[in-house]
């Protein structure tokens, strides 16, 4: 008897075996879809530490330049203001006056004049027609935008994008991890048909269809985003 | 001697249904609080990444704009200041100056250094005035060169916000990651009993599971009160 009984077991698989099946696929695809929610967690917590890194270059580049033109440039340009202005309202009231007073005022115009001319040399930028103000003075905003458009790559950074990009990555990795709940539910299914054995013809193929809804849950996720 | 399988000479562990369902009941609830657990975990790391993240932007944003705008700022007083010792050289000049001809020259001078010093004040602030929309600057220099001290309290609390938001975060991690410990403690327990079959021990093994199970959901539940 037994002999005759033991072909028609292998060729069809007992209800036990069709449970440790579920149970396998199931713990096989929370595995496989855990890895990749956890290799793309990965990826956007490294996204993430590259918006922070491209956040200190991009601050640096500003601070620097804003340093740099308002605190040097900008300063010895006002001094060079101030010099021909002076100059020039000195020689204004000479023109007024005669004698000593019109001599020692054209004396003072001069040594502004002299001063001028010494910013002036020692400074490219501070007397550079491109950056002479309409109404006098000097183009501190035109000269920050030429000095920043030397450093494309700098301005061209956009930490806020590549925060969204980890946002993206982290998102599609945790909704993976949901993927892998689903998975459980049918890992669950799988236990309870065991024990219940009454119930295993339905709650078998709805652990495997509920297995297959994660499957695709999980290629939707993959695909979508 | 006859070698035995210490295995095989075990005597087979008898399973009750009833205790066969508590088992199966048991695994699957296992298994389902381990994903659920898992998912919790993943997305409370994420946040909590994610805010601190942006916590430390928010602090390099602080940071960047009050030393991006202090130049402009501070060139702007240090012109002012310059602009107004012009007009005040001038002045003492006069009151320094003897009667007659040189308080005469001092008078001129006096005159010219306080027109000068009026045309610096005006170019002084025009030269540290805040970039227009329409200056030819980039997004992100513009922002920072024009901000202004009104502007940081918002900056601050959106930041502080922030790191309380990962802190938040950091708890649920935690203890999500303690309960899933618990759950695995319950998994292992679960396989004990299933060997030892419904005997004391196994019933033993099977409460305790339950038990660290049921704990766990707690524990993980308290990381969302509060």
């Amino acid at each position: 008897m037994e002999g005759a009984r033991e072909p028609n077991a292998r060729r069809r698989p007992t209800s036990h075996t069709t449970v440790a099946v579920l149970l396998a696929v199931a713990a096989v695809l929370a595995a496989a879809i855990g890895a990749r929610a956890a290799l793309l967690a990965d990826e956007g917590s490294d996204t993430w530490h590259g918006a922070v890194r491209a956040d200190v270059k991009a601050g640096a580049a500003v601070v620097e330049d804003s340093r740099f033109v308002y605190g040097e440039e900008a300063a010895q340009a006002f001094q060079l203001t101030e010099a021909k202005l002076r100059a020039r309202e000195l020689r204004k009231e000479a023109s007024d006056r005669s004698g000593e007073a019109k001599a020692l005022l054209e004396a003072q115009a001069k040594e502004q004049d002299q001063l001028a001319q010494t910013l002036s040399q020692s400074s490219s930028v501070a007397g550079d027609p491109r950056y002479a103000a309409r109404d006098g003075g000097f183009d501190a905003v035109r000269r920050l935008a030429d000095r920043r458009a030397k450093n494309p790559e700098l301005t061209r950074l956009d930490p806020d994008a590549t925060e969204k990009r980890g946002a993206d990555r982290s998102r599609e990795a945790s909704l993976l991890v949901g993927a892998v709940v689903i998975v459980a539910i049918a890992f669950l299914l799988g236990a309870l048909a065991e024990g219940f054995p009454g119930l295993r013809r339905i709650l078998v193929p709805a652990g495997f269809a509920i297995a297959g809804i994660g499957l695709v849950a999980a290629l939707a996720v993959e695909v979508s985003l | 001697m006859k070698d035995v399988d210490l295995e095989a000479a075990l005597p087979p562990s008898h399973l009750s249904p009833r205790f066969r369902r508590w088992l199966a009941v048991l695994v699957g609830v296992t298994a389902l609080s381990a994903a659920l657990l898992s998912w919790v975990e993943s997305e409370s790391g994420r946040q909590e990444e994610l805010a601190f993240v942006q916590a430390s932007r928010g602090g390099l944003e602080i940071f960047v704009r009050l030393a991006a705008a202090g130049p402009r700022t501070q060139f702007t007083a240090d012109a002012q200041r310059r602009a107004l010792l012009v007009g005040a050289g001038g002045v003492a000049g006069v009151i320094a100056a003897p009667r007659g001809e040189p308080f005469r020259i001092a008078q001129a001078r006096s005159a010219a250094e306080e027109r000068a010093s009026r045309q610096l004040i005006e170019i002084a602030t025009r030269m540290g005035g805040i970039p227009d929309d329409g200056a030819p600057l980039d997004p992100a220099a513009r922002k920072a060169v024009a901000t202004e001290l009104d502007e940081f309290g918002p900056i601050v609390r959106r930041q502080n916000g922030a790191v309380a938001r990962a802190d938040r975060y950091g708890t649920r991690q935690q203890r999500s990651l303690f309960a899933l410990g618990l759950v695995a403690i319950a998994a292992s327990l679960l396989g004990l009993a299933g060997l030892m079959g419904d005997a004391r021990a196994g019933r033993i093994s099977l409460v305790t599971a339950a038990s660290a199970l049921l704990f766990a959901l707690v524990v993980a539940a308290s990381a969302f009160v509060g």
